[in-house]
């Protein structure tokens, strides 16, 4: 398989991330510590379609007009972001080229999300849209669509001493038992959660708009694989803080819709089969909460009693 | 799209586009269609029809076998079975084929 050329040249580990030792020239702010898999990451030209390539996937709001699609060469992959410029993934290679052009922090927040989903479908991982924490070495996944306080709560879970392991993209890896592979260490808050949390031990990496970026400087840690304890998904409730376990054939079908796959038919009985199994293997419990800050220490000490396995 | 009642020579075939998992005695089994991306739960019985059809087969044999698999079968066996496969059918997951 012919890759795509770029200069040699050799590289320090800066750090790691989902697993992955990186290797490369640029600047990263989240990166953890430890070793990993080596990935190679360089700033290049990706404009246009690979050579050979076909548009394996489009994604857009509305429909036709795509804020980000996925074109396929081979085991080559190039994922086209509007506004964000265009990443060549290489696992083969094990590489991902980014766009030289982007501001490097945003590049790098963008390179943890998409892009580094496409890998991790391709080392065999699931790529799960939630953010994860982990609860005296246990692992809990927080799921749920945009919008719904995913980050918020991780954040609040940082605030009472615990690592973020992901925040808005969760690597989870099934054999030979469940685990999360920590993600960039990095959180993305609005101004007002910011200031309510007051969180400290955190550098303020960028401000866009009324969001900022931290860098979470406490508890990095490694990317060692954090066994995945419990399955959370937030649910909006205005009469209080609760919990329920969902019956597996339920979840499985929520934690579907939190899924990356590639759209072709091996991918997604792949992520099916993926999806199925970890419903049957990790409880799962929906989280009922009012969407208020003053309720989240209640929310976290649910959290907490969840991930020891205790219903409340 | 019902095509009750169904005939002992109709040959039935799972849709290929179709995959399935089982999760457990309790919760049965969910199948997901990989075109439309429709998500389905099976109970156990069905779960026993579906892996009866993993290799194509008339209603007739798929009767006898699923009858050869149940402890004391219902005397509506057969018409539970069809109208089974018709719901199946009619959510693309099988394919009928008249005698």
């Amino acid at each position: 398989m012919a890759t795509s050329h770029v200069t040699p040249s050799v590289h320090p580990s800066q750090g790691t991330c989902y697993g992955f030792a990186v290797r490369s020239d640029l600047r990263f702010q989240y990166l953890r510590g430890g070793g990993g898999d080596p990935l190679e990451v360089v700033a290049g030209s990706t404009v246009g379609e690979p050579a050979g390539g076909y548009l394996l996937y489009e994604w857009g709001t509305p429909p036709g007009q795509p804020d980000v699609r996925l074109y396929q060469h081979g085991s080559r992959y190039r994922l086209w972001i509007h506004g964000g410029g265009s990443y060549g993934i290489d696992p083969e290679a094990g590489r991902i080229v980014v766009p030289a052009d982007e501001d490097g922090r945003r590049r790098e927040q963008l390179l943890w999300s998409l892009p580094s989903a496409v890998y991790l479908l391709h080392r065999g991982d699931l790529p799960v849209h939630s953010a994860a924490v982990e609860i005296d070495g246990t692992g809990v996944l927080l799921g749920a669509p945009g919008g719904h306080g995913k980050t918020t709560l991780a954040a609040a879970c940082y605030q009472a001493g615990y690592r973020v392991l992901s925040e808005d993209l969760t690597c989870v890896r099934l054999s030979p038992d469940p685990v999360i592979i920590p993600g960039p260490a990095m959180l993305r808050l609005r101004r007002d959660v910011l200031e309510s949390l007051g969180l400290s031990d955190s550098s303020s990496v960028s401000w866009h708009g009324n969001r900022v970026s931290l860098a979470l400087d406490r508890q990095r840690g490694d990317c060692r694989p954090v066994p995945l304890g419990a399955m959370v998904f937030l649910r909006r409730d205005a009469d209080g803080v609760r919990s329920e376990r969902v019956r597996a054939v339920d979840a499985a079908r929520d934690l579907w819709e939190l899924s990356f796959y590639l759209p072709s038919e091996d991918g997604m009985a792949r992520c099916f089969a993926q999806v199925v199994d970890l419903a049957r293997i990790v409880p799962v419990w929906n989280l009922y909460r009012p969407m208020r800050v003053d309720i989240l220490p209640a929310v976290v000490a649910l959290i907490e009693a969840l991930a020891a396995g205790h219903d409340r | 799209m019902t095509l009750s009642p169904l005939q002992p020579g109709d040959r039935v075939t799972r849709n290929a586009k179709v995959v399935s998992r089982w999760l457990g005695e309790e919760e049965g089994a969910v199948l997901l269609h990989l075109e439309s991306g429709q998500y389905y739960g099976l109970n156990r019985m069905g779960w026993v029809i579906w892996n009866l059809l993993e290799d194509p087969r008339t209603f007739g044999d798929l009767v006898d076998d699923v009858r050869k698999q149940v402890e004391d079968p219902p005397l509506e066996l057969e018409a539970e079975v069809g109208t089974f496969l018709d719901s199946l059918h009619a959510r693309h997951l099988v394919e009928i084929e008249p005698a």
